[in-house]
Parts: structure tokens; sequence; C-alpha cells
């Protein structure tokens, strides 16, 4: 969800297909499951609603978009699934050996 | 659609407020063109299990403040896998605590036990006080100084002030219970001392009737001497110790662990003779009775009901005076003060030995060696003040030779 709010401002919608579209179709959140994260989300500071933002189809939609903070977690965290990879991989584990 | 907002209401009412409408709009356009089974069915699988996790959330939210017990075990464990990392450092920091913790707990039961109670073997009463008659020193300090018997005669007859006194002085002399002359700590007491701190004998009746001016050949044993040297028999009574060679029969045993007022002589073996038998073992002493220079007794006393000690030194203020007078040479400007019973041996201005006094109790509490006595009084030598300790190495000395009094 973060990495589709990377690209910019998206309501809540826009974000599920985003996210389906990014998995091939693998993963398709829900409603409940979207908003219950982006609860926990703004939350933590992580991404912030957009005020004043106005959809062209849906006036009552609201957007939202990652905050500085959410930039500096989600690249953490890339750095972090990049080193278990860069590790797995010096250990010769691959998705196919890993069984 | 109607179905998917009623069934909103399963979810928190603060997340349902802030959401329902955005919910019901990605609902919509995720199952547009589905069948109305195919949406009842996603509705379900939607809001069933994220309302339950959301109501979930809540409540371990609000719980974790409350779980102090979850919050202290994952202290330890942190503690513990801090520990795990640093063995050494954790040794020590853990040995230094446990030290410091056992070196306090351990003084402070001491303190309690021997200094702020009174000492073994006498039932707190806050009826019994010691008396400190005082003189005034040069320096504007005072010393202790002695009664004497007469002196304590006097008191006596306060009956406002006190309902009984009784005195006694200690000296070391060599006595021979059945097992060659060994020193040992004697108390020469008025008949009345036992009665006066509430201290029953284990056996016997003790000194009986007026005994201070006779000199009876009669002995209270210590418990530890009728423990280690009689073998704890009900037939100690009637038996005959020998004191500077002189028969004495044993008439009382005294309690467990009763060293006298105060624990300077804590753990000794100890016997008590009346204190007219000090005429008897010291010729010299034959006429200390009757005289009012004689001042080498201590004294303890019973108040009167309602008499508080603190109001004793004023109550006492004309018979100090009069004392004072009789005994001018010594006893210029004499107060009795009256003080609760402690086992703190009044005067004891040198805290280093009674530290070690102390820390010689800790660590031996055996009753019958002179000597390991003498060890302890050698290390409160050496740790005492230079001056302290020459006035200690003269009265261990003098003590050695029979003749005066130790305290």
């Amino acid at each position: 969800m973060l990495l589709s709010l990377f690209d910019g401002e998206r309501h809540g919608y826009a974000i599920i297909q985003d996210v389906e579209a990014r998995t091939g179709g693998e993963l398709r959140l829900s409603a409940g499951t979207l908003y219950r994260s982006i609860a926990r989300m703004v939350e933590q500071g992580l991404i912030v609603e957009v005020a004043g933002r106005v959809a062209a189809d849906d006036e009552r939609r609201r957007y939202y978009r990652v905050t500085p903070f959410g930039i500096t977690v989600t690249r953490a965290e890339m750095r972090r699934l990049a080193d278990l990879v860069r590790l797995a991989r010096r250990s010769g584990v691959t998705p196919d050996t890993a069984q | 659609m109607t179905f998917y907002r009623a069934l909103l209401t399963l979810y928190p009412k603060e997340f349902r407020t802030a959401y329902r409408d955005e919910l019901c709009r990605a609902f919509g356009d995720r199952t547009r063109g589905r069948s109305r089974l195919a949406v009842v069915a996603a509705a379900l699988a939607d809001v069933l299990p994220n309302a339950a996790a959301a109501r979930w959330e809540i409540w371990r939210a609000g719980h974790r403040r409350t779980t102090i017990v979850a919050d202290l075990l994952a202290d330890t464990r942190f503690a513990l896998r801090q520990i795990r990392r640093a063995p050494l450092l954790s040794g020590v920091i853990v040995a230094v605590l446990a030290l410091g913790i056992g070196v306090n707990a351990g003084l402070l039961t001491l303190l309690n036990t021997y200094v702020w109670r009174p000492a073994p073997g006498i039932p707190p009463d806050p009826s019994v006080a010691r008396l400190r008659p005082l003189v005034s020193r040069a320096n504007g300090g005072f010393a202790d100084v002695g009664l004497s018997y007469p002196a304590i005669l006097d008191l006596r007859e306060r009956r406002d002030v006190f309902a009984d006194v009784a005195a006694w002085s200690s000296t070391y002399l060599p006595v021979d219970l059945a097992g060659g002359p060994e020193n040992i700590i004697v108390s020469y007491t008025t008949a009345n001392f036992f009665q006066t701190l509430n201290v029953s004998l284990p056996a016997g009746s003790g000194f009986s009737g007026d005994l201070d001016r006779s000199d009876a050949p009669v002995a209270i044993i210590g418990h530890s001497i009728w423990l280690t040297r009689f073998d704890r028999s009900p037939d100690v009574i009637g038996k005959t110790i020998r004191v500077m060679n002189m028969p004495f029969t044993i008439v009382g045993v005294a309690p467990p662990y009763f060293s006298g007022v105060d624990i300077t002589h804590f753990g000794d073996p100890m016997i008590w003779l009346p204190l007219g038998a000090r005429a008897r073992l010291n010729p010299n002493a034959a006429g200390d009775i009757a005289r009012r220079d004689a001042a080498t007794l201590r004294s303890v006393a019973r108040l009167a009901p309602g008499v508080r000690p603190d109001s004793v030194e004023r109550s006492m203020s004309m018979l100090a005076a009069g004392l004072a007078r009789e005994a001018s040479a010594t006893h210029t400007g004499l107060l009795i003060r009256a003080e609760r019973l402690t086992g703190y041996p009044e005067g004891k201005s040198d805290r280093t030995e009674l530290l070690a006094g102390f820390l010689f109790i800790a660590g031996s509490r055996r009753h019958d060696h002179v000597h390991q006595r003498q060890r302890a009084l050698a290390w409160a030598c050496s740790c005492a003040p230079a001056r302290d300790r020459r006035a200690t190495v003269a009265r261990r000395h003098s003590a050695q030779t029979h003749s005066p009094d130790v305290d």
C-alpha cells in the first residue's frame, strides 16, 4: 500500500486496484482490510489524508498520500528485505531450494 | 449494499464512524456486477474477520496498559538476555548488589536485635529505664559516672518517681566450674536486679530477700554455662562453684542469651553474685557498701506509673545536687537522666568498637570461649582510634589482674 502511494495520491479503491495490478492479481484487498490498514497507518503517521482533493468521478472520495516518515519507513523496510535476500543468496538459498 | 451497511455495525464505533462511507464505496466498486448471493458472501467474508480483528486490536491496546505482569515478564526476559550477553559484568553487578543487600540486612538485623531493642533476654517494657548519672566535662560534654549503694537507696526512696531501682557492677574473676579456674565475667547485682528487669529465671528462685548487705555465698549462672558445663541438668540448683576459690551455691540460671542490661558482655559466660559478696571476695571493698564515695554502680529503674523517662532529670535535680555535694571530688554538677532501655551500652562513644562487636556477634554465637572474646577485643582495639585503643588495652590488662570493675 505504501508503494502504491509512492506514485502519488490515491483514494481507497484506487489503492485496491493498484495493489492487485502490482501483484498480478495475487493480492486482492477487501474493503475492510484496506481501511483497517489505512486507519493504522494514519495513526502511525505513515500516510495522511489529503485535504481538499476532489475526485473527478465522485467528490466524496478521500485521498491519501505517503508522509516523509512513511517514505523513510518504506526505504528501511526495502533495505531490510534486500539484505535478507542477499543473505539468502550468499547461503545458496533460492526460492526453488528454500524447501 | 444494505446488507453490507448493516454488517458494518460489527466494527468498533470509532472505526465505523470514520470509514463507513469509504468502506461502502470501495465494497460497491469491488463487487460491481456480481450476483446478489456473491455480494452477500463477499460482505460476510470482508466484514466478519476484519470487524473481529479491529475489536481484538482495540481490546489488546486497552489491556496492554494494565498488563503489568506481562510487561514485567517481558522486562525480565530482556534482562536475562542482557545478562547472557555479558556474563562477567553481570556476575560482578549481581555479586556487588548481593553483598550490599546482605550487609545492610545483616547490620540492620543486628542493630534491631542488639541495640534498638532491649538487650537479649530482657522483655521490652517501656516502664524500665536505664539511669545515667552524668557530670559535666571541661569541654562542655558529659561523662557517665557511677553511683554508690547509699545513693541507690536514696533513689529507691523516691517512690513518686521510681517503683524500684537496681544496680550492678561487673568484673573478671577466676571461677572454677568444675573444670579448673577460668576468667569469667562476674556481675555483682542488687537482689532486685532480675525482678526490676522483669527477667524470669528458667531454673532456681534467684536472689531472695535483702542480699545486698549480706555476703551469702549464692550465685546465678549464665544459660550458656548451664548448657555447656552442667548439660542443662535441673539438678544444677544447689551445686557449688568456686569463685576465687570460695564456694558459692547455685540458686538460679539466667535465661538464654541474657548477659545483663546491655550487650557489652553478650556471648560471654557470666555469673551473677549478690552485691554483698563483693566484700567477701575483695577485702579492699569491705566497706564500700556504706561509703558514698564508692561510686562504682550502674543502675536501672522501673519508673513509677505515669512517669516518663524525660521527666526524671527534673524530678531528680534536688537529689542529684545533694549527691554531688556528698562526692564533690567526682560528681560536681551531677545530673540523673533516664533513658529508654536498649542494648546499646551507655557512654560508648567509640562506634568502631561497637561495630566490631556486632561483627563478632554475627560471626560467632558461641558462648563458652573467653579467648574468642579476647580476639574480638583485640580486633576492636586495632580498629579503634589510638586514644580509645590505649584505654581499651588498659581496661583489658586490669581485668586480667582480677581487681577493678570492668564497667
